[in-house]
């Protein structure tokens, strides 16, 4: 029986796993598996915002197409709490029993530019879903993307314009008003800002804290620029060559973090003030390990200055060390790292 | 400062591109100087004409562009030259360009040949602007790999570009950027494609070459956070001009253009709180062929002044001996309006 531990998670998702095969030769035989997620547990608290961060190829983007089934995952649970109150594990779903609980899922894209059909309407675009969901009166369809529109910050006007006509932010606007259109409960946001010079990134993310406001939306928000997932997050999660290492509340992981890549990342974060320059810097070495061949036991050990014999051998797991607060790191409860401070 | 410690001093520089649908002015006035050994931040969104500096300084502009105007004094060796002046194709420029000045570029993938090896790559250009056979250059090369580090040089000289990670490949471009020495190294969004943690090593790896070889260096990025991080001085552009320039910290902590405070205000910094609500700063940037009437920021500007900032086109002034600005709350008007 497919069940939610806590009812006030919209979404858990269990031991998920996404291997994508490699093959090679004329017989395109299978020579090994990039472990993209590997067994990763997370959940979404309904109305929050969960930031998940990670260096680039570490599995953010699988993980968070799993969640709407865009990819279909190797193994593991996706239970999700429908608006009328079921509980589904979407992992487990065919496409003709996704269709409905799709309505309720939905997902901004990075690429502002390359995401929206070049050859339609604003109508048509963000008109799309309503469409295809069976919304065939056109009048009807007009009203709705015209609300749409004004609900994300553009005029009504421009209905019947291109997406040529519009700035890269005015873009990405579009394709949030197009995720909005089938009054989602969940927004997957694919690294909604990084395309988008400054200026413009601070518009698109106070838009997305007043719609998240507004139409108490959960957001899943993927990124890499933590400064970012710091202000619109209220709790992170940190990936780490597919598997996930820490999740805790924005507040907690940015002031103490348990785990030391976290740790790692944050120090490595530019701060933009002069008058902060780290005098003593302690970056990472090395590079990121390939999600084909992964190391032994922890896959950090390689980077990590903190590690032991036990984390060659021994892979950790991901335990809750404090209430809320979760890291998979065999000597979590023993050091004391640095966050950023105040 | 005075002249005889100047590096590099650029005044007034105009890059156009003249296109059929008319002329794009890349780069409409932009002032700078460099002291030997020191770091000059460039920054402003895209498109605002950045790399269009860098290429300009060195003369390799992408057809039609062209220099319209200024200056470009590079100091070589107590002889001052403007390069901005000179044939592009001269033997002086040429020089220049091999072991003077050095760029790296924003792209590194496209910045490798995909048919020859990095290392191949890397000798070729220590022997055209060196006086080393092949065998020096390549104990020279695999030196420079060392000195990036990048591990195992005796067998990654052997490697293509594609081979490399995106860290890697960064670092055999800092590799030949500095393979001959130079004394001035321009680096194009050096870090922009790579995570934080690779980006940090690439940072302390420049500034540490840096400091061994007292090489000035010009940074050019839209990260203000990295800009804060290394940068001496500061140059902030906008729509092809510069806005305002001054030392790293007066940037920071008294910026004077009504832009940089905006731009400063719109990062979403680490240090900043969680949930809070960004100032941004409102409209888009023009496009190109829609530049505003005077000064090029007015209608973004919270600050601008009705019948002056619409009508006239602020001077790009000094406030004092460091920092120069373009903006009339800091220029008299009267005085400067004809
Ligand atoms: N369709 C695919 N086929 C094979 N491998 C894939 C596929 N999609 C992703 N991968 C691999 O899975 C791993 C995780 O990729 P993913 O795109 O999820 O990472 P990411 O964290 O989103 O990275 P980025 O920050 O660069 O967007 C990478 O090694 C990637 O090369
Ligand atoms: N070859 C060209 N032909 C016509 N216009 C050009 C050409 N190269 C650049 N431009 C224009 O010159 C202006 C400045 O471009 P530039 O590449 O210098 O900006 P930038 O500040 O480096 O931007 P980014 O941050 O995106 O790299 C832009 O409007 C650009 O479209
Ligand atoms: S000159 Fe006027 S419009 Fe331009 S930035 Fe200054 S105050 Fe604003
Ligand atoms: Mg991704
Ligand atoms: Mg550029």
């Amino acid at each position: 029986m497919t069940q939610i531990d806590d009812k006030n998670n919209i979404l858990e998702v269990k031991n998920l796993t996404k291997y994508f095969p490699i093959k090679s030769g004329f017989f395109k035989r299978l020579v090994g598996n990039v472990q993209a997620v590997d067994d990763v547990n997370f959940n979404l608290i309904e109305g929050e915002t969960l930031g998940l961060v990670g260096e680039s190829g570490c599995g953010k983007t699988t993980a968070s197409r799993c969640v709407l089934r865009a990819v279909d995952p190797t193994s593991g649970e996706i239970n999700f709490r429908t608006s009328d109150g079921n509980t589904v594990d979407m992992a487990s779903l065919n496409s003709r029993e996704l269709r409905p609980i799709r309505k309720e899922i939905q997902m901004i894209f990075q690429d502002p530019f390359s995401s929206l059909n070049a050859r339609m309407t604003l109508l048509d675009i963000v008109g799309e879903p309503l469409l295809v969901n069976g919304v065939s009166n056109r009048d009807e369809r007009l009203e709705r993307v015209s609300e749409l529109l004004t609900l994300v910050g553009l005029r009504p006007e421009y209905m019947q314009r291109y997406p040529h006509a519009f700035s890269g932010g005015e873009r990405q606007r579009i394709g949030i008003a197009r995720a909005l259109a089938l009054n989602p409960r969940v927004v997957v946001a694919d690294e909604p800002v990084s395309a988008l010079d400054v200026s413009v990134q601070a518009q698109v993310i106070n838009l997305l804290m007043d719609l998240q406001e507004q139409l108490k939306l959960t957001y899943l928000f993927v990124a890499h620029d933590l400064s970012v997932v710091k202000q619109i997050s209220d709790r992170v999660a940190v990936m780490y060559v597919g598997k996930m290492v820490e999740i805790a509340s924005t507040k907690k992981i940015f002031e103490k973090p348990l785990h030391p890549y976290t740790e790692a990342l944050l120090n490595a974060v530019p701060v933009p003030d002069p008058r902060k320059r780290k005098s003593e810097k302690k970056h990472l070495s090395g590079e990121v390990a390939n999600p084909a061949s992964p190391p032994s036991g922890c896959y950090f050990h390689p980077r990590c200055p903190y590690a032991q014999d036990i984390c060659k051998t021994t892979k950790p797991t991901l335990e809750e060390v404090q209430p809320g607060r979760f890291v998979s790191c065999h000597r979590a409860k023993e050091l004391d790292l640095t966050g950023i401070a105040k | 400062m005075n002249d005889k410690e100047k590096l590099l001093s650029v005044e007034d520089l105009k890059i156009h591109f003249p296109t059929d649908e008319g002329i794009v002015k890349a780069v409409d006035g932009v002032s700078f100087d460099l002291e030997a050994g020191k770091t000059l931040g460039i920054v402003g969104e895209s498109g605002c004409g950045k790399s269009t500096v860098g290429k300009g300084i060195l003369n390799i502009l992408e057809k039609p562009g062209r220099i319209v105007g200024g200056s470009i004094y590079w100091n070589s060796d107590g002889n001052k030259v403007d390069l901005a002046a000179i044939n592009p194709n001269s033997p002086t420029m040429r020089s220049v360009r091999g072991s003077e000045i050095a760029l790296v570029f924003q792209e590194p993938m496209t910045s490798f040949s995909p048919v020859h090896s990095v290392g191949n790559q890397i000798i070729e250009m220590i022997m055209l602007h060196k006086d080393m056979n092949k065998k020096e250059a390549k104990e020279w090369a695999m030196e420079l790999f060392d000195m990036v580090g990048i591990p195992n040089a005796s067998t990654r000289v052997n490697n293509y570009a594609h081979e490399f990670s995106g860290g890697l490949r960064q670092r055999a471009m800092i590799a030949m950027a500095i393979s001959c020495e130079p004394k001035l190294l321009i680096a194009d969004e050096p870090t922009t494609a790579l995570d934080v943690t690779t980006q940090a090593q690439i940072l302390d790896l420049l500034q540490e070459l840096q400091q061994k070889h007292q090489m000035a260096m010009i940074l050019i990025t839209h990260n203000l956070g990295v800009v804060a991080e290394v940068c001496d001085d500061v140059s902030v552009m906008y729509l092809g001009r510069g806005a305002e320039k001054g030392p790293v910290d007066s940037i920071f902590h008294d910026s004077k253009h009504p832009y940089t405070k905006g731009l400063l205000e719109s990062i979403p910094s680490i240090n900043s709180a969680q949930g809070e609500r960004l100032k941004s700063i409102v409209g888009t940037i023009p496009a190109p062929f829609n530049r505003p009437n005077g000064c090029t920021f007015h209608p973004r500007c919270p600050s601008s002044i009705k019948g002056v900032c619409d009508t006239y086109t602020p001077k790009y002034l000094p406030l004092n001996n460091e920092e120069k600005v373009s903006c009339f709350l800091h220029h008299d008007p009267e005085k400067e309006v004809v």
